[in-house]
């Protein structure tokens, strides 16, 4: 009961969360002095004379008024239509369906990688407090965490693709194949090298808060009762430390999917990787409304996702929560 | 009261206000296009190497400087304010505070990059609609610290007592706020910079930002792109290690401005007990 | 029997000259403490909150948090004990009975968690056993730490210092808010201990019960131990104590009160 008036009060959230992203992003678009025939049309605007910019105005449903214009686009998004692209000439949802396949096995790479190197080295780093090995990875961290990502997937590509010759230099898959044809162990060699510039980037962070959460935690009562008990070093850590130290950092994590998203949009930039980032870019370049518009209500929901899971893992990890001792 | 400034911070604030003062200088040189010497490797004459133009990426480099360091300085000062702003907003009762929360979430509720290139998009790209989408994606983690220091403040004492003498909330936030909270904004402004300067660098990347005639880190590393597989290194490398260094700097002027304001707050306390 | 507890002595522990220093607060906890406890004997720290006796527990294993600076000779079975062979002391041979169920990992289970600190074999049944001899119910092995009411609590931790086989049982104050009726049930396993040929630390405020327990009773007041005197001398009006304190202690006793005024 109380598990269900929980996931109630998080749907409505999100319901709500998503109106509002909807409406001031529609409200923002049709504030723009950007005209969506021009930009679509672009160069060829001359040649289109002015009956067939008031077809296509009507056809768009630019004649109404804005209200209505917000009406009944929200309602069609309620029958998950989000238009057609003007790009991809196909409907958006088809697109995003397409690319966010790419994006989610980009993501879900470097997101697992990060975890895991990030939890391995501020644990480290945690245990050493204020040693060496501390040092080097806290250095590492603050310089990764400065680093811009795009810079730094620029330069994998440049050791590992261009110097190397190990990995393609972009596209999710060989060119001149038909998509059908791709193999997944051909789609996995072309996100290798993006997946790895997330994964390191993501690190940092993860390590620094590990780290940090693990000195607090070694200050706790239970563990220094653990090593009344005679438990040290890497034991130690991993009867008591570890749980309570991969806690708050894979919530976190789970947290920041809006950071993940950013990172993929650049990363797949660099490498050429057809995914939803290189398509935001492009629905923004190219006046794509419908498409950009698509695109950021998808990510409002993955942040949503992100944060949600971040929540709900407390309360399924914790015993003090599962047995209902503590507020969901 | 003489308040202790280590070398550390000096260093690193002197650093910067060199390398601003010669950018501005040196933005207006025309660069000279030599194409004898067109994509050439670092050298003694050209330490970063030159472009496909046979300009000095050096001079290149340093000029994009000038640029985001100033859009840096800009968007940390507006977005600071905006975020002392929502603060003290809240603070004022609860139903401001609940408006502030949601103005917070709904910001984070967008992967921050979206955010940026769909404003920057609507507002028609450029320094105006880069600069705009950058102050307005700024302030969200710093107004949440602050949100909570008014919080706490709110409920102290002394703040009660001054509420039992009549003064007013305006009178309050300035008589005690701001005093409170300055350490906080500072740290707070510092830390924006290098997030804001990695944002513009990404956004015009991308294409949504500064245009191309524009002297940008950003575009000198997206037009790296096109020469990446020819094998000229130098056009991306030392750009973004520019650009990395000065990030760097500025994380690092935090820590230390952190450091020296939890030295002089000791030193305070010690002295008032 | 009286002095068993001198230098002379080889088997059990023996503390000389324990000094506690903080570093930051730039002051002395405890000042120049020795004392000595031998196989089978239980003896008692008794002092107000703050005379430095709760220190004491975790100065011995060498667990104080390091703005505490600890010197000390320190001798278990006549070898010196020094921060590189403590470890292998910790648990094993000197365990610790802590004060609070915080002590133990909330995440886990507490028969799951006191397995993992047992070796060698038939570990379930020799668990079972000192569960049962604590008079707990085999279902609470199930419990997480906070689902334990207060005397659970107060058992489970008895346990957890038990479940390694110790020689010496650093008990800190482990009989918080039992009332004087229940008492007597409350220290029967400390003298269970005794009967096993263990030695026990009894770090208490609670004089009454360390009276009933203690084979010697150490009397602790600013940092400083003012004497160690065996339970016998505590009788009639104290005259064989040495100390004022402690004789005021002894006399501020309810039962002692009593005679007194019927005097």
């Amino acid at each position: 009961m109380q598990i269900l008036s929980f996931l109630l009060k998080k749907l409505t959230y999100l319901v709500i969360l998503l109106f509002v992203v909807a409406l001031i992003t529609f409200l923002l678009v049709s504030l723009s002095p950007i005209d969506p025939i021009r930009a679509y049309i672009g160069a060829d605007m001359l040649q289109v004379s002015p009956e067939q910019k008031e077809q296509i105005e009507i056809y768009w449903g630019l004649k109404e008024s804005k209200p209505e214009q917000f009406i009944s686009w929200i309602t069609s998004l309620l029958k998950a239509d989000f238009g057609t692209s003007l790009i991809y000439r196909a409907p958006v949802s088809e697109v995003i369906a397409d690319k966010f396949f790419a994006s989610l096995l980009l993501m879900g790479i470097a997101w697992i990688l990060s975890l895991v190197g990030g939890i391995v080295l501020g644990s480290i780093a945690g245990m050493r407090q204020n040693g060496l090995l501390d040092r080097i990875i806290q250095l590492y961290s603050y310089v990764l965490v400065s680093t811009p990502g795009f810079w730094f997937g620029l330069l994998l590509l440049m050791i590992f693709a261009v110097g190397l010759g190990i990995f393609p230099i972009g596209l999710a898959s060989p060119i001149g194949m038909l998509e059908g044809n791709v193999s997944f162990l051909d789609r996995l060699y072309h996100v290798i090298l993006p997946a790895l510039t997330l994964s390191i980037l993501g690190t940092a962070n993860i390590a620094l808060h590990t780290r940090e959460k693990l000195i607090e935690i070694l200050k706790s009562p239970f563990i220094l009762q653990a090593k009344a008990q005679g438990l040290k070093g890497f034991s130690l850590y991993k009867r008591h430390a570890f749980r309570h130290t991969i806690l708050p950092a894979i919530s976190l994590h789970f947290a920041s999917f809006g950071e993940l998203f950013g990172g993929a949009i650049l990363a797949e930039q660099v490498f050429s990787y057809p995914g939803l980032g290189q398509a935001v870019v492009d629905a923004g370049l190219g006046g794509d409304v419908p498409l950009l518009l698509g695109i950021v209500i998808i990510s409002a929901g993955f942040v949503f996702v992100g944060n949600f899971l971040a929540d709900v893992l407390y309360k399924i990890i914790d015993p003090r929560f599962r047995k209902g001792l503590m507020k969901l | 009261m003489k308040k202790w400034i280590p070398i550390k911070l000096i260093v690193p604030i002197l650093l910067i206000l060199v390398l601003y003062i010669v950018a501005i200088i040196i933005e207006q040189k025309e660069l000279a296009i030599d194409l004898n010497q067109k994509n050439t490797a670092p050298s003694l004459t050209h330490l970063f190497g030159t472009d496909w133009l046979g300009r000095d990426m050096l001079i290149r480099t340093w000029q994009g400087l000038s640029v985001s360091l100033t859009i840096g300085i800009v968007t940390a000062f507006c977005s600071t304010i905006i975020a002392l702003l929502m603060a003290v907003v809240a603070g004022a009762n609860k139903k401001f505070d609940r408006i502030v929360r949601w103005m917070i979430d709904l910001f984070l509720s967008l992967p921050h990059l979206v955010t940026l290139l769909l404003i920057t998009f609507t507002l028609g790209g450029g320094v105006k609609g880069l600069m705009i989408g950058l102050i307005v994606t700024h302030w969200t983690s710093l107004a949440r610290v602050l949100r909570v220091e008014v919080f706490q403040l709110n409920n102290s004492e002394f703040i009660q007592a001054s509420r039992q003498f009549g003064k007013n909330y305006i009178w309050i936030v300035w008589h005690h706020f701001l005093p409170h909270l300055y350490p906080q904004i500072i740290i707070g402004a510092i830390l924006i910079f290098p997030h804001a300067i990695l944002h513009e660098a990404a956004v015009t990347f991308l294409g949504f930002g500064l245009s191309t005639d524009q002297p940008a880190i950003g575009i000198i590393l997206s037009e790296s792109m096109s020469y990446l597989s020819a094998g000229y290194w130098w056009l991306a490398f030392f750009p973004g290690l520019f650009l990395l260094s000065i990030t760097l700097t500025f994380q690092y002027m935090g820590k230390q401005v952190h450091r020296v304001m939890e030295r002089n707050d000791r030193y305070d306390s010690g002295v008032n007990n | 029997m009286l002095w068993k507890g001198t230098i002379g002595m080889t088997q059990g522990l023996i503390i000389k000259n324990l000094s506690l220093y903080h570093k930051y607060e730039k002051m002395t906890l405890v000042n120049n403490v020795s004392l000595s406890i031998a196989p089978s004997e239980i003896v008692a720290v008794v002092g107000a909150s703050g005379s430095g006796k709760s220190l004491l527990a975790h100065s011995i294993l060498h667990l104080l948090p390091e703005e505490i600076e600890q010197n000390c000779e320190m001798l278990w079975n006549g070898e010196t004990v020094n921060q590189h062979n403590i470890p292998q002391l910790r648990g094993k041979k000197i365990a610790l009975i802590p004060q609070t169920i915080d002590a133990l990992d909330p995440f886990l289970k507490v028969g799951k968690y006191l397995l993992t600190l047992m070796k060698g074999k038939n570990k379930q049944h020799r668990l079972h056993k000192i569960w049962s001899s604590l008079g707990l119910d085999i279902d609470w092995l199930a419990y997480f730490p906070f689902e334990l009411s207060g005397g659970m609590a107060r058992r489970v931790l008895i346990a957890s210092a038990l479940v390694q086989n110790p020689n010496l049982i650093l008990a800190d104050e482990p009989t918080p808010g039992v009332d004087a009726d229940t008492l007597s049930g409350v220290l029967a396993p400390f003298n269970q201990m005794k009967q096993e040929g263990k030695s026990v630390l009894f770090i208490t405020h609670d004089f009454f019960a360390a009276l009933k327990v203690a084979d010697r009773i150490a009397v602790m007041d600013n940092g400083e131990i003012i004497e160690v005197s065996p339970v016998s001398f505590f009788a009639g009006d104290g005259e064989k104590l040495k100390h004022t304190y402690t004789k005021a202690l002894w006399q501020a006793l309810p039962q002692n009160c009593f005679v007194n005024n019927w005097r």
